[in-house]
């Protein structure tokens, strides 16, 4: 029998960054002719994914066999990690602090500190851990995690998608389009691209658009602040999107002026290549695996005011030289991720389990 | 210190300043104080859930009433006057239709507000009628029997 190499997730969304993660692996094992399987829970799992990913409750592994656990937070997943006779690898991802959420909710802000205080022991139960930054293989290592390697997030352009022509409608009109794509969380720093979007729209364009692309559920009470933000600085072009789908998420990026994001914690963060893979200029905060992911590439800033910010989004989008070269270094980087051969790197982490 | 790198290389001695210049000739003061205003104001933790309730009122105070009056005409920039010309036409034979409908919406939206904000303060005075009871009751429960041995 041949060895088995299986995920263990706490769910499974297209487009959401970990699936795609499991997913990509998932290929590389088959590349190499290894048997490959996605287990989520039933409950968790995106209805037209169903096909290709297994109950969690199914999952048997065997010595000898491997099982990839990616999501610490999942009590399920973590259940059948350790009771597995499989060899145990741990995905790390990174878990948000939980101090970003206290004040906006401070039950979810407890579960992040019980899922930080419960990464040692899964670690420590774990043959091997793989981060998908070198950022996150840092902050193991700050916990006495001395074994993580790093395996950087897999990523791999899907087949073109048609762009949702109902989105690419409601995000036309030839405005300047300034795009980010991720959770409504308060690590995000949302509020501080409203206000220097307000800077750039009020003072530099006005015929501009912020979109903000990305589940609402993560943190209600967030949302509606930055609600109330854009409502009280007069920004009706400040648009909230919700969770898009693939389709949707390609309308927006091919509408994109810039990406932007002043996320205060990134492990890696995906749509930052998402963007440089779609040709759109990205303009991040430098902090945490967003350095890393890309790889010298784009544009990056630490403590900028909003008007600073605000015009730094305007050269990024008016400027042509700087554009220019922007693009030039995103498309170097991204020969280089398109170079990755994820089924070599990920063989080589497997033999060293032997 | 504000910094800035470019393609992985630091740029912060030419871009600061430069920002700093653009900014500087724009001048939109009112714009950056209405900036420092607001942020506060909203972004302020709601402590409770009582306060998250009465934020996510704000919110529909906020956007419940439909303004046509925010709505610019369209003035046609890049294309031939006849084509603007018949957008503004259009768009004036529009409004009329439009007015009637945000009419009725509003209409609504003050009522359903009306009636949130009637049925929480309902709710908040019963919880308060109700917490002086169980306090009025406690502490008789805790009160000495009547009478003397």
């Amino acid at each position: 029998m041949s060895r088995r190499v299986d995920h263990l997730l706490a769910g499974f969304a297209e487009g959401d960054a970990i699936s795609w993660d499991a997913l990509r692996m998932q290929e590389a094992c088959c590349e190499q002719g290894l048997d490959s399987t996605l287990y989520a829970p039933p409950a968790f799992t995106e209805s037209r994914a169903a096909g290709r990913v297994r109950s969690l409750a199914d999952y048997a592994g065997r010595p000898g066999d491997v099982a990839i656990l990616h999501d610490a937070l999942a009590p399920e997943a973590a259940q059948a990690f350790f009771a597995t006779p499989a060899h145990r690898v741990f995905r790390y991802h990174n878990i948000t602090p939980a101090d970003f959420f206290r004040g906006f909710d401070d039950s979810l802000a407890e579960r992040l500190s019980a899922a930080r205080a419960a990464l040692r022991p899964v670690a420590e139960a774990a043959d091997a851990v793989w981060s998908d930054s070198a950022f996150n293989a840092a902050e193991l290592a700050g916990w006495a995690v001395a074994k993580s390697r790093v395996l950087p997030l897999l990523f791999r352009e899907e087949p073109p998608r048609t762009p949702d022509p109902v989105v690419a409608a409601r995000t036309g009109g030839g405005l300047a389009n300034i795009l980010f794509v991720g959770r409504l969380a308060p690590n995000k720093r949302i509020e501080e691209l409203i206000l220097a979007f307000h800077w750039y729209h009020r003072a530099v364009n006005p015929r501009s658009r912020l979109i903000v692309a990305g589940s609402e559920r993560s943190c209600p009470r967030y949302a509606a602040m930055l609600r109330l933000l854009a409502h009280a600085l007069n920004l009706p072009n400040v648009c909230f999107e919700g969770f898009a789908s693939p389709e949707g998420l390609a309308a927006l990026y091919a509408g994109a002026s810039l990406f932007a994001t002043a996320s205060a914690h990134e492990g890696y963060c995906l749509p930052l290549v998402e963007a440089m893979a779609a040709g759109v200029p990205v303009l991040a905060r430098r902090t945490g695996g967003m350095p890393e992911a890309l790889g010298g590439a784009g544009l990056l800033y630490e403590e900028l005011t909003a008007p600073q910010l605000g015009e730094l989004m305007g050269e990024a989008i008016g400027n042509a030289d700087l554009r220019a070269r922007l693009l030039a270094s995103q498309a170097a980087r991204m020969v280089e991720i398109r170079a990755r051969k994820p089924a070599d790197e990920l063989a080589r982490l497997l033999a060293e389990l032997d | 210190m504000a910094r800035i790198w470019l393609a992985g290389e630091e740029a912060t001695a030419a871009w600061v300043p430069r920002l700093d210049r653009l900014a500087a000739a724009r001048r939109p003061d009112a714009a950056a104080e209405a900036a420092r205003h607001a942020a506060p104001l909203v972004l302020r933790e709601a402590p409770d859930e009582k306060a998250e309730l009465d934020r996510r009122l704000e919110l529909l105070r906020a956007y419940g009433v439909l303004r046509l009056d925010d709505l610019a005409m369209p003035r046609g920039r890049g294309i031939s006057r006849g084509l603007a010309a018949l957008r503004q036409a259009l768009w004036r034979l529009l409004r009329h239709p439009l007015d009637q409908v945000a009419v009725r919406q509003n209409a609504v939206n003050r009522q359903l507000l009306a009636a949130l904000e009637s049925a929480l303060t309902e709710q908040r005075r019963e919880i308060a009628a109700l917490r002086g009871r169980v306090a009025a009751l406690e502490s008789a429960r805790r009160a000495p029997p009547g009478g003397t041995a």
